[in-house]
């Protein structure tokens, strides 16, 4: 029988942790390119693949801050550190979930907008204004909504993103009825 | 050309068919051109009635007025777009997190080189006076997504 079995292969999800870690932004940039075809391959997990998407939404948000006084051309300002670093928070709360945002941007309010959309006509933005205000809007493409205040509590959050998730998950609208 | 201040007269009633204009960011459309409430983030209130949304009256402007650096401060927008809504579809009897029912409506407050500006104001559904009132958060939020929906290309 024999004794030697070939050692099995370093995982890629690893490597690709440890590069997204220790790299210089130019090449974590062109590594992403890489990561999202071995998603496509299925050679990473579902959860490190929402990581790299994440962390790509938290390295723009200092952008985002630049874009200067009026940017919608109905003098809204731009987003302050504080909102960016609110923002960052919550998509660091988002990790451990299913959602994964599909855009983020500047609020007419000022501050940042974290927008969720789903297959079916469920939409959701968590914004975090440059004020302190942060909440959770839901809403349908008929116009039926609904606004949460975000919590300071993590258990709260966690309880909210549930929410959240089942809101854009199932065929149910804004006022929770399914 | 927009009208001039002195060219218009305030004191014409808006009608529920009259259309209010108002210039969209390409960022805030979809691939259809389409305005999608998750990308319509160009609504804000603040204290002053004159700080609530921007838009200008179909009475006194054409659509390409929106777009005419005498009403957008000067700047050249226009590879923007221009969508509107009729003054009928703005919201009423919106209730807030208080109990309290607001009313939205146009107001026209005419710019010296831009006459037909108006903005979209809120009050308690209960006030004769229509006395501004900047409306709460999820008042807001609501107007924003039956905007973002009753919003066409003009």
């Amino acid at each position: 029988m024999p004794s030697f079995a070939i050692p099995p292969k370093e995982p890629r999800t690893i490597i690709i942790d440890t590069l997204e870690r220790t790299s210089a932004e130019s090449s974590v940039s062109a590594f992403r390119g890489e990561a999202a075809k071995l998603r496509r391959s299925g050679q990473i997990s579902q959860y490190l693949w929402r990581r790299i998407k994440m962390d790509r939404w938290i390295d723009a948000l200092p952008a985002l801050c630049q874009i200067g006084e009026g940017w919608n051309s109905y003098a809204s300002p731009p987003p302050n550190g504080d909102s960016a670093s609110r923002a960052a928070d919550i998509l660091k709360r988002l990790n451990p979930t299913n959602l994964i945002p599909d855009a983020i941007r500047a609020s007419a309010e000022g501050g940042i907008a974290i927008v969720f959309t789903s297959g079916r006509r469920n939409r959701a933005v968590i914004e975090a204004l440059n004020n302190g205000e942060q909440f959770l809007l839901m809403y349908d493409l008929d116009g039926r909504n609904q606004t949460l205040d975000w919590p300071s509590n993590l258990d709260e959050q966690g309880k909210i993103l549930g929410v959240l998730s089942q809101y854009l998950e199932r065929h149910t609208d804004a006022v929770g009825n399914s | 050309m927009p009208l001039g201040i002195h060219e218009i007269d305030t004191t014409v009633p808006f009608t529920p068919p009259e259309r209010l204009y108002r210039r969209i960011s390409p960022l805030e459309l979809d691939e259809l051109g389409e305005i999608t409430p998750d990308q319509f983030e160009s609504i804000s209130f603040k204290k002053e009635q004159e700080s609530a949304p921007s838009v200008l009256r179909e009475r006194f402007s054409v659509p390409a007025d929106a777009l005419h650096r005498d009403c957008a401060d000067g700047k050249d927008f226009s590879s923007w777009r221009v969508f509107a809504i009729t003054v009928g579809q703005l919201p009423t009897a919106v209730t807030s997190m208080d109990g309290r029912v607001f009313d939205f409506f146009p107001v026209h407050i005419p710019l010296q080189v831009c006459g037909a500006h108006s903005v979209i104001s809120s009050c308690l559904a209960s006030d004769t006076a229509r006395k501004y009132i900047c409306p709460p958060r999820n008042v807001r939020n609501d107007l924003r997504t039956k905007l973002a929906i009753g919003f066409r290309p003009a």
